[in-house]
């Protein structure tokens, strides 16, 4: 308790940190003055927008406090408001209004699943599992907890199972949530054509659909960034951008199709902006490797120290960020042996191709090689085309003292996806001389 | 607040919040937006509880048409809530759905045959994303950067519900009516919706495309725990009478329209056809079975209707997705929730007297289980008017030999010149031209069925077919009588959708 409070003080007085930064954004975007500023799609994908829909299920709550569904509706409205701010407290009063619902009715199904979204939402995988599986028990013919449920099984490293579950989620209801999750299946696969195809069913599920129709594009855009097709990349962000103006996701993935085609001056640009409407974590690093990558060492080292702020944060809402903190840490050179017990403690708690690949890089940077080795295997196991690990599959491997191992893995990094990181690609592209 | 609310507290106000709110939600849920879509987040998460409006059916139509009385015209409503000013997302229909209208000419609830519908979109222009360069003044109009055409198929089915052969290609290539934008984009849009009106071989007439949405209903009110503004002050939570306000005023939503003429749609052995609409989706697997071409099926169906409101007030929560893909000759399982109706019990609670309402109630008690009047009308149609059989089937009857006058009205069964009751049997003139016996644009189906459910079925039915007639129950609405604008008479006859540019 009181270690959290400290945390949650830490954390504000990092807020006003942030707010003098970034010129008061922060502030802004965890505001109710977010609804004003919302784009007029946003309205259209829903009849009122959440703001005003999280206003009016207050009311109700108060004047009806054992109201299970105006506690489930409230419960899941504070979700969508998290996604739309990135103000995770909204996670905190997810939490509370939803076990009100179940303390009420303990088998109501909306406040189980909505537990388990919210458990995916805070990484708490184990957790989201359970949830998953006892909303699954109250009503075994509805999709969506196939989703919480396959969700986590990846996320646990459990991709067998989970490829069942979406496969079961899929040929029970075949729309936008199963064709993504099957899209996402087949790229951890190495199927991109697949993976394509899947998310393009997706995005004909979501058009119209404002925010749904941009991300299903983004997340079309990511796979095309993945294989270095950066064009095809940043003309799918942009058309999410020109559907839902200001679309954090959106102007992220762009910032980053931006540098793969080496303009580096509108990435940063699309990065800041991406900042200044959500400021997750992984927008702040990615807008500091942009900086350092432009010779601009000092502002870089602003927003890095942004992100412990921010992940401070997200800690004291029960967010758990190991795993994210680990590979920023790490990549940055910041507290590494610190770093690498965090990177083992993550894989515990995550043990998916992600945790194997954030462990190894881990124990590559602290020197032990011979065991990095062993978790950069599990982390290609599935054949999955990620340059990212291939690049640290290469660099693990010159540790070892394997040349033509390391100039294998390095080439192919490079030939899948020449621009795969700011902070890297170089190094990749110097180590195969 | 109110003194009197302290005397009816606790069971009563709990359990009625609990059913209150499921009713309002789930309409919600079911006709708007709830929370769209994923959540913040560093790792990939898709959605959850994303909508489906694409391969949402809103609403499914079925009379005799008034101006050619050997025709029924079928009308299936998809994409809810649409926004004439919802630039620059425009509606479409879903090229990777497959829209269906089927038949039931034999009574046992299966497929006999089916009208397929599927579509296509052409990108004139790949250097824009514009649904428009400029004025749209013909359907093929370069101008027109996103134009879609679509494809008929029949299909008939053998008695053991099985697809005979392919089906035969109606038509394809068939123009749909682009959205309706504003007087620059879409100058002269009546013209450009009469030019997609098609002919099909067989004397069968084509229409799909962007309309008003023919629906009316009180939303808000409903949403704010069940309210119905006429009969405010017997709330439990009382306010002051108000007339309805149309929540779907101004919404447009996107129409599939077929004529028939009646003779293909019959068996030998009734006049009463079942109707339903659906869509269904391509079926994906994460490792690509060989030779799957996606797109192409096979389809899983994900929305269906027949009557009016089911998936809303019938269905609960946990059971939605699952009565959804489930065909309507499977339905008796279902029956309970129609006979133990949890929408009678609510309206007991909320509006009824004591004992199982509120002192301040108005409602004679009703029944809340054994209730086989609401399996007759929604399962097996009504005797006398349009039974089908025994087999419980969630299906639109139409008695095609019931013929209406120039109108679209027949009371008590026989055809006449007079307006339409917008209560069909349950009105006074006992038009059995309406809802349930198939439904029109102008059937108040919300008032219908608060009335019906409160065993309130009006002086005609009582008479002549011996279902109850409780008072004031008989009474009951939502104070939305009509649409927003008025119907044509002739095919297409949904009005023409809002314009974007007249309506913010």
């Amino acid at each position: 308790m009181k270690r959290q409070r400290l945390i949650l003080v830490a954390a504000a007085a990092g807020l006003t940190a942030v707010a003098l930064t970034l010129g008061g954004v922060l502030h802004e975007t965890s505001s109710a003055g977010q609804a004003a500023a919302a784009p007029p799609a946003a309205a259209e994908s829903s009849p009122v927008d959440t703001a005003t829909q999280v206003t009016r299920l207050q009311a109700a709550v108060r004047t009806n406090p054992t109201d299970v569904r105006s506690l489930d509706s409230l419960g899941l409205a504070y979700q969508q408001r998290a996604r739309e701010t990135g103000d995770p407290s909204y996670y905190t009063k997810s939490d509370e209004a939803l076990h009100r619902a179940l303390q009420i009715a303990p088998r109501d199904l909306l406040a189980t699943s909505g537990l388990g979204s919210l458990a995916l939402s805070r990484h708490r995988f184990r957790e989201a599992l359970v949830l998953g599986r006892r909303a699954h028990a109250i009503s075994p013919t509805t999709a969506r907890n196939y989703g919480v449920i396959g969700d986590a099984l990846v996320e646990l490293g459990r991709y067998k199972a989970a490829f069942k579950t979406f496969d079961a989620m899929a040929s029970m209801q075949p729309g936008l949530s199963s064709y993504a999750r099957i899209s996402h299946a087949r790229q951890l696969l190495g199927d991109i054509p697949g993976a394509i195809s899947a998310m393009k069913l997706a995005v004909d599920a979501a058009q119209g659909q404002g925010e749904a129709d941009a991300w299903t594009h983004v997340q079309l855009g990511l796979i095309y960034l993945s294989v270095g097709k950066y064009k095809e990349a940043a003309a799918q962000d942009r058309y999410a951008l020109f559907v839902f103006p200001d679309y954090a996701y959106g102007l992220d993935a762009l910032a980053r199709a931006e540098a793969g085609l080496g303009h580096y001056r509108a990435a940063i640009q699309f990065e800041q902006q991406a900042v200044n409407r959500i400021p997750l974590p992984q927008y702040v690093s990615t807008l500091g490797d942009l900086y350092g990558a432009t010779g601009r060492p000092g502002l870089a080292k602003k927003q890095y120290e942004l992100v412990g702020v921010i992940q401070r944060l997200l800690v004291a809402n029960g967010v758990k960020t190991d795993l994210e903190t680990a590979l920023f840490n790490v990549d940055h050179r910041i507290k590494l042996q610190a770093s690498l017990a965090l990177a083992r403690l993550a894989w515990r708690e995550r043990p998916s191709i992600d945790g194997d690949d954030v462990l190894a890089w881990a124990l590559e940077r602290t020197g032990h090689c011979g065991e990095a080795l062993r978790y950069s295997k599990r982390a290609l196991r599935l054949g999955t085309l990620d340059a990212l690990k291939m690049f640290h599959r290469g660099i693990i491997e010159d540790c070892l003292g394997h040349e033509q191992a390391k100039r294998t893995w390095l080439a192919r990094a490079l030939r899948l996806n020449p621009e795969f990181s700011v902070l890297w690609a170089p190094v990749a592209g110097r180590e195969l001389g | 607040m109110q003194p009197a609310l302290a005397t009816v507290r606790k069971p009563i106000l709990v359990a009625a919040a609990l059913g209150v709110l499921a009713l309002a939600l789930l309409l919600i849920l079911a006709r708007a937006g709830g929370p769209s879509s994923a959540f913040a987040s560093s790792h990939s998460e898709a959605p959850l509880i994303s909508q489906d409006p694409r391969a949402d059916n809103t609403d499914l139509y079925a009379f005799v048409s008034p101006d050619k009385t050997n025709t029924v015209t079928m009308i299936a409503n998809y994409i809810p809530l649409e926004q004439p000013a919802s630039g620059p997302n425009f509606y479409s229909f879903d090229d990777t759905v497959l829209y269906e209208i089927k038949v039931d000419n034999n009574g046992d609830g299966r497929d006999d045959l089916a009208y397929q519908f599927r579509f296509h979109t052409a990108t004139r222009n790949p250097n824009t994303f514009l649904y428009n360069t400029g004025p749209i003044t013909s359907l093929s109009d370069p101008n027109w950067n996103r134009p879609q055409t679509y494809s008929v198929t029949l299909v008939h089915f053998n008695s053991a519900g099985q697809q005979i052969g392919k089906g035969q290609l109606l038509g394809s290539g068939i123009p749909t009516a682009p959205d309706n934008i504003g007087p620059r984009s879409t100058p002269s849009y009546n013209s450009l919706a009469a030019a997609a009106v098609t002919s099909l071989p067989g004397g069968i007439k084509v229409f799909a495309g962007q309309r008003d949405d023919p629906f009316f209903v009180d939303l808000g009110s409903i949403f704010d725990l069940a309210g119905l503004r006429p009969f405010n002050p017997f709330h439990l939570l009382p306010l002051a009478a108000e007339p309805g306000r149309d929540a779907l005023k101004n919404d447009n939503v996107h129409s599939i329209e077929i004529q028939v003429p009646t003779s293909q749609l019959v068996s030998f052995s009734s006049p009463t056809i079942g109707i339903y609409a659906t869509a269904s989706r391509q079926k994906v697997r994460v490792l690509k079975d060989n030779g799957t071409v996606e797109g192409h099926g096979p389809w899983v169906q994900v929305s269906r209707l027949g009557n009016p409101l089911i998936n809303e007030v019938v269905i609960p929560l946990g059971q939605k997705d699952f009565w959804n893909r489930e065909d309507p000759e499977d339905d008796q399982q279902f029956e309970s929730l129609y006979t133990s109706p949890e929408v009678s019990r609510l309206e007991n609670a909320l509006y009824g007297t004591l004992p199982q309402g509120h002192a301040g109630g108005a409602l004679s008690a009703i029944d809340d289980t054994g209730r086989s009047d609401l399996r007759t009308i929604l399962l097996t149609g009504i005797p006398g008017v349009n039974f089908t059989g025994n087999t419980d089937a969630d299906l639109l009857r139409l008695n095609t030999a019931i013929l209406p006058g120039s109108n679209g009205a027949c009371p008590a069964g026989t055809a006449s010149s007079a307006q339409p009751d917008r209560l069909g049997p349950l009105g006074a003139s006992g038009d059995l031209c309406g809802y349930p016996n198939g439904r029109r644009l102008g059937d108040d189906v919300i008032d219908i069925d608060l009335r019906a459910f409160a065993q309130g079925y009006g002086p005609f039915l009582h008479t002549a077919l011996g279902l109850p007639d409780k008072t004031p129950n008989d009474l009951l609405g939502d104070g939305v009588d009509t649409n927003d604008v008025s119907f044509s008479g002739a095919f297409p006859y949904v009005a023409a959708p809002h314009q974007g540019y007249e309506v913010p």
